[in-house]
C-alpha cells in the first residue's frame, strides 16, 4: 500500500449563483489524506471547505467540478453513477450538519441503518444484526422504546449518532464529518466527538473533519487544512499550524477564537 | 433558591444604586402543545442588573435563557414573579412611564436576518425607534441621529438608503446594534448575538459590544451558550439549566470556582485551541466518563 488514500489535486468547483451564472468558489484546491489519518479542513462561511466535502462524493447536482479526486488512485470525477454510488457508503462514508436531512422520519431508525448494507448487497437479516451493533456501540438503541423507534424519538445528539452509524456501518476507509456537532449543546458535542474518534480510530478510518470550530480542531486532527475565499492559504500539522501559523490569516483566525483557558485580568466592574 | 441572584460578590461598585431591571421570582411557561405537559421555562429566577453592569446568562438549548430575556422587555409575561425597572413592576406601566421603560430597555436577538425588516431601508429600520419615542424629531432629525448611531457602529451614512439583504452577517448586526443605540437606552438586552457570526466578525462585533458599553456606561444583559464569549466580555455571570439559574456570581467565581457540578460539567466540555491542552483536556474527560460510566458508550445526558 503506497499513495495516499485520497488525493485532491486542482479541484474546481463552478456553482450557479442567484443569477443562474456560473461562479467559481473553489479555485485549483490540493489536499491529500493518508489511510487512516485525521484532517480538518477549517474556514469560515463562504471559505468552500463544504463545498469541497460535497464535491468528494459529487452530492452536488447543479455544480460543475474540475480536476482530479482519487481515492486510493481511482478517478472519481467522471465516474459512472452507479459506481459512484459503491463508492458512497461503502468506501465514503458522510456525516451531515444536520442529522435530519439524512434521516427519514418515516423509516425506523435500525432500518435505516441497515438499509445501507442493503443497497451494498448484504441480506437483510444480517445488515439488522450489524445495524444493531453498530447502534449499540453508539448508545442509541437504549434510547429507543424496545430497541426501535423513528428518529422524532430521538434528541438533537441521539439523531446525529444514527447519522455517525449510517456513515460508518459500511466500514468506510474514509470518513467525512461536515461541522457534525456544531448544532449540538457543548457536552453533548463532546459525547458524539468521543465517539466519532473512538470508532474511527478503532476502525482505522481516515476522517476530514469540516468544521469552523479551532477547539474542536486542536483535540481531534492530526493535520490542519485552513481554507478562505475557495482557496487553500495553508496547511500543517495541528501543533505547528497553532504554534506558528505561516499565513497572517491564520494568525487572524486563531486570534479571534475566544478563549476559556484565556488568562484574563481581575474581574472588571 | 435563595432570591438573590446575581447580586453581590463585592464586584457592584461603589454605588449602592437601586438595580436598573431586576427579575424577582419569574416563572414563565411555553403553552403546551395538545397532549405534552407543560414544563415551566422559567421557573423562579431572580436576577439583577445595575446600571452600568455587565451580565452574562449563559445555558445550554432549553434551558430558558432566551425566554427570560423576553420576559425582562415585556414580550411575554410572567406568570408568577415581577420585572422591575427601576423599581417599579413593569407590568403595571402604562402612558410615559412604558414608553421610558420601552426606550430605555433596548433588545439585540440572535438572527440578524430575521430580526431586520427586509423591505425597509437602513434609514428607516434604524430611525423607526425614533418616530416613537422622539415625536418632537423631524425626518432631518431623526436621519441626523441615525447618522450618529451608524457610525458609532462602524458604517458610513451611504447604508442608509440599502436594504438589509445588501449587508453580511456582521454589518446586520451592526445595524441590529445601532437601532438600539439610537434611543439613547440604559440597557441592552442581547440574546446570543454573535453565534451566528464567523469568528472573525464575531470577535469584531464583541469588541464593538464593549467599546460602546463603557462608552455610554450602558448595562448589558449577555446571554449565549458560548461560556468563552461570556467570559470574555462579563463582570458576572449567571448559569441556567431547566428554567433555573443554578450557579450565579463574578465571573472568576464562577469560571475558577464553580460550585455546582453543573456548571463544572459544562466548563470541562468546552474545547480549548490548543492542541496539547485540549488534547489532555479530551483524555481527561474520556477518563472521568468511563470511570463514571464502565457501560461504554453510554450517554449521560442529552436532551
Amino acid at each position: 500500500m503506497s499513495g495516499p488514500l485520497l488525493e485532491i489535486a486542482g479541484l474546481t468547483v463552478d456553482l450557479p449563483g442567484a443569477d443562474g451564472e456560473l461562479r467559481r468558489v473553489v479555485h485549483g484546491l490540493d489536499l491529500t489524506l493518508a489511510a487512516g489519518e485525521r484532517v480538518a479542513l477549517v474556514g469560515e462561511s463562504g471559505s468552500g471547505k463544504s463545498v469541497t466535502a460535497a464535491a468528494v462524493l459529487q452530492l452536488m447536482t447543479e455544480a460543475r467540478l474540475g480536476g482530479s479526486i482519487r481515492l486510493d488512485g481511482r478517478e472519481l470525477l467522471g465516474m459512472r453513477p452507479r459506481d459512484l454510488r459503491r463508492v458512497r457508503g461503502a468506501e465514503v462514508g458522510m456525516v451531515f450538519q444536520d442529522p435530519l436531512t439524512a434521516l427519514d422520519p418515516v423509516v425506523r431508525v435500525v432500518d435505516q441503518v441497515a438499509e445501507v448494507l442493503v443497497v451494498h448487497g448484504e441480506g437483510r437479516r444480517a445488515a439488522r444484526l450489524r445495524a444493531r451493533e453498530v447502534l449499540d456501540r453508539l448508545g442509541v438503541l437504549g434510547r429507543l422504546p424496545r430497541g426501535d423507534g423513528y428518529p422524532h424519538q430521538l434528541s438533537g445528539g441521539m439523531r446525529q449518532r444514527v447519522g455517525i452509524a449510517m456513515a460508518i456501518v459500511a466500514g468506510p476507509r474514509l470518513l467525512i464529518a461536515d461541522e457534525p456537532t456544531t448544532a449540538l449543546d457543548v457536552r453533548v458535542q463532546e459525547q458524539v466527538l468521543t465517539l466519532l474518534d473512538d470508532l474511527t480510530r478503532e476502525r482505522g478510518t481516515a476522517v476530514l473533519l469540516i468544521t469552523h470550530d479551532l477547539g474542536i480542531v486542536a483535540g481531534f486532527a492530526e493535520r490542519v487544512a485552513v481554507m478562505r475565499s475557495g482557496r487553500l492559504v495553508e496547511t500543517a500539522g495541528v501543533d505547528q499550524l497553532f504554534a506558528a501559523p505561516q499565513a497572517d490569516y491564520t494568525a487572524q483566525l486563531l486570534a479571534a477564537v475566544p478563549r476559556i483557558d484565556a488568562d484574563l485580568p481581575g474581574t472588571t466592574s | 433558591m435563595t432570591g438573590d441572584g446575581v447580586t453581590g460578590d463585592g464586584v457592584t461598585g461603589d454605588g449602592v444604586t437601586a438595580p436598573l431591571l431586576a427579575a424577582e421570582g419569574v416563572c414563565y411557561s411555553h403553552p403546551a402543545a395538545s397532549g405534552t405537559p407543560s414544563r415551566r421555562a422559567v421557573d423562579d429566577v431572580s436576577l439583577e442588573l445595575s446600571a452600568g453592569e455587565v451580565v452574562g446568562v449563559v445555558g445550554e438549548s432549553g434551558s430558558g435563557k432566551s425566554t427570560l430575556a423576553r420576559t425582562l422587555v415585556r414580550l411575554l409575561r410572567p406568570e408568577a414573579g415581577t420585572v422591575r425597572y427601576r423599581g417599579e413592576d413593569v407590568a403595571g406601566l402604562r402612558g410615559d412611564r412604558l414608553r421610558a421603560y420601552r426606550r430605555d430597555v433596548q433588545m439585540v436577538f440572535q438572527d440578524p436576518y430575521s430580526s431586520l425588516n427586509p423591505r425597509m431601508t437602513v434609514e428607516e429600520i434604524v430611525g423607526e425607534g425614533l418616530v416613537v419615542h422622539e415625536r418632537g424629531l423631524d425626518r432631518a432629525g431623526r436621519r441626523e441621529r441615525s447618522v450618529t448611531a451608524l457610525a458609532e457602529v462602524g458604517l458610513d451614512a451611504d447604508v442608509l438608503d440599502r436594504h438589509p439583504r445588501a449587508f453580511s452577517g456582521g454589518q446586520r448586526q451592526r445595524i441590529a446594534i445601532a437601532r438600539a443605540l439610537v434611543l439613547r437606552p440604559a440597557a441592552l438586552i442581547c440574546d446570543e448575538p454573535v453565534s451566528a457570526l464567523d469568528v472573525s466578525v464575531q470577535a469584531q462585533v464583541v469588541q464593538l459590544l464593549r467599546e460602546t458599553q463603557r462608552r455610554h456606561d450602558l448595562a448589558v444583559l449577555f446571554i449565549a451558550h458560548d461560556l468563552a464569549v461570556v467570559r470574555s466580555l462579563c463582570s458576572r455571570v449567571a448559569v441556567m439549566h431547566d428554567g433555573r439559574v443554578v450557579e450565579s456570581g463574578s465571573r472568576d467565581a464562577v469560571y475558577l470556582r464553580p460550585t455546582q457540578d453543573y456548571t463544572r460539567s459544562l466548563l470541562a466540555a468546552v474545547p480549548v485551541p490548543d492542541p496539547p491542552r485540549e488534547r489532555a483536556r479530551r483524555a481527561a474527560a474520556r477518563a472521568a466518563a468511563q470511570a463514571a460510566q464502565p457501560a461504554a458508550g453510554g450517554p449521560v445526558e442529552d436532551r
